[in-house]
């Protein structure tokens, strides 16, 4: 079986809170994260949400930092870049014999951005490891998205899995005769992969067409439903949660590292 | 009795295919019977099964159901495929939603009915394949055998009047199998028709009533399994081997171990038999030495 962020999202110890709770405490957190002036609030949040997916979740450490890692590690690259074109103030730091150097406001803004997207990224992980996609599809009708988007997205989420499946099977098939021994074959493999998917691919959209034909398919389809209240109890300690980073990122706005 | 399904000299090649999948087949299936169309790899058996409700249109030939001609207009084929459930040989291709009651509700709700009956046919479907209590899993977590499971309870939801299946136990470990087939027992004892398609003979020979021997796009035999199966040149032409448990009982018949009629449907039944005679055989020889 594939450990997938799914797998634990079905697992972990937050899955009887109800999902609209989970996603509402994500999403403002993001915003809250964007929009905040100063890098104390975000770093908040991303303390705070990495805790409850840690202890409360019990998502284990390993797991959550190798998935944390991939997207602040894409933006580690991009603060690099910022910290060097963006000016303003002083200069802190000089290249020699290049025209480049860091100076106190774009340090600033570099830890804000920085800031900034981990708090956001430790949100999005806290709604994606705690709420199952069947329970967000259920959500999404409740709130009115139109039926077409969410029919799409049950087809592709249940196709992800076996295009995975798929994927590990021509893979394995390859491995064993010797497919990935030297680079130039593991090019000529990997291309052959591709090529095998896509025809695969093909082959399963004809064949969704007549399974969904011959089960008298009309244009609509079932939502899975589920059946969890939000308890007033933690709704309001998300509130509590929500206005304390608020308060917070209004006073230390102006709180500058440099 | 009037035949439920009747098919009069169908024909159909694939498109781009060089030689016909099916060539000149005529069958009645009656109302109530449980059919096994049996034959090798190729020999036409899913595409005419994928005949019987419309996914396929012969080239020639026609196919009744209820007496009347197939019409292939969008609303003919949506009534037909509710009377005529399918379920095809590979569950992942058959279930399409994100958790296991999503997708055995796919069918219900597609036919329009209200919530409440939804809900039951979805219940109800799930308890007949035994399968409650898996209503949130999504499918890609299930097992082989719960997935054809499902995949037969997203059939049974639409309550058909006729159910087709294609090679039911292909892939499926020999409990399972066996699981599955004794659902499709309780089916057809129901009085469901049942057709299925394999090229296990043994499978045949147990559960069917009525056999259609294939090969190479034709019907080669039809007829009850055990004269069907007795025939040594016929499943030679079918590259078939003929059923265990026949074939001895066939030879202990021929050699006059046993009477040759009826043939034993178990086991117990061939064994309870040979004991008989053996007791037979020695009262008369005891009654002979005593005189």
């Amino acid at each position: 079986m594939y450990e997938t962020l799914d797998g634990y999202a079905r697992t972990n110890r937050l899955g009887s809170i109800s999902p609209g709770l989970k996603l509402f405490l994500g999403l403002a957190s993001i915003l809250l994260c964007t929009s905040s002036p100063g890098p104390i609030a975000p770093l908040l949040v991303a303390v705070s949400l990495s805790a409850a997916i840690l202890i409360l979740a019990r998502i284990p450490p390993r797991v959550y930092a190798c998935t944390l890692l991939i997207p602040v590690s894409f933006a580690m690259m991009s603060v690099i870049v910022i910290l060097f074109i963006t000016g303003g103030g002083p200069v802190l730091f000089e290249v020699p014999f290049l025209p480049l150097a860091i100076t106190v406001g774009g340090a600033n803004l570099a830890i804000l951005l920085l800031a900034r997207v981990f708090g956001g990224t430790c949100a999005l992980l806290f709604v994606a490891l705690t709420t199952p996609m069947t329970e967000v599809f259920a959500l999404l009708k409740k709130i009115g998205v139109p039926t077409v988007l969410i029919d799409l997205a049950m087809l592709i989420y249940r196709f992800i899995f076996i295009f995975i499946a798929e994927a590990d099977q021509i893979y394995r098939s390859q491995v064993m005769r010797l497919g990935y021994g030297r680079f130039i074959e593991s090019v000529n493999s990997l291309g052959m992969l591709v090529g095998a998917l896509f025809l695969r691919t093909i082959d399963r959209g004809e064949a969704l067409v007549l399974a969904m034909d011959a089960r008298c398919y009309s244009g609509t389809f079932s939502t899975p439903g589920y059946s969890r209240s939000v308890s007033p109890r933690s709704f309001i300690a998300t509130l509590i949660y929500l206005g304390t980073v608020f308060a917070v990122s209004l006073k230390t706005g102006s709180l500058q590292f440099i | 009795m009037t035949p439920l399904l009747t098919i009069e000299n169908v024909a159909y090649t694939y498109p781009g295919g060089q030689t016909q999948a099916i060539s000149g087949v005529s069958m009645e299936i009656t109302a109530g019977s449980r059919t096994a169309l049996v034959g090798p790899n190729g020999a036409g058996k899913s595409t005419f099964l994928l005949m019987l409700n419309g996914i396929l249109r012969p080239d020639s030939g026609v196919v009744r159901f209820s007496g009347r001609p197939l019409a292939y207009d969008s609303k003919s084929l949506r009534d037909l495929r509710r009377r005529v459930g399918f379920v095809f040989q590979n569950p992942d291709v058959q279930i399409i939603a994100p958790t296991v009651e999503a997708d055995v509700a796919f069918g219900p709700v597609n036919l329009g009915l209200p919530p409440d009956d939804v809900r039951r046919a979805v219940r109800d479907a799930l308890d007949h394949v035994g399968l409650q209590g898996y209503e949130d899993r999504p499918p890609h977590l299930l097992s082989g055998g719960e997935k054809k499971r499902v995949a037969i309870a997203g059939i049974l939801a639409m309550d058909p009047e006729v159910l087709v299946f294609d090679e039911p136990t292909a892939s499926l470990d020999p409990a399972t199998s066996g699981e599955v087939m004794d659902l499709l027992d309780d089916l057809a004892s129901r009085g469901r028709t049942v057709l299925l398609s394999t090229h296990d003979v043994e499978l045949a020979y147990r559960w069917a009533d009525s056999v259609i021997l294939m090969g190479r796009g034709r019907v080669l035999a039809r007829g009850a399994p055990e004269e069907v199966f007795s025939d040594p040149d016929l499943l030679t032409a079918a590259r078939l081997r003929p059923p265990a448990l026949l074939a001895l009982s066939n030879e202990l018949a021929h050699r006059g171990i046993i009477d040759r009629c009826p043939p034993p449907k178990g086991i117990a039944e061939l064994v309870d038999r040979i004991e008989r005679s053996i007791s037979d055989h020695a009262s008369d020889r005891g009654g002979h030495e005593r005189r």
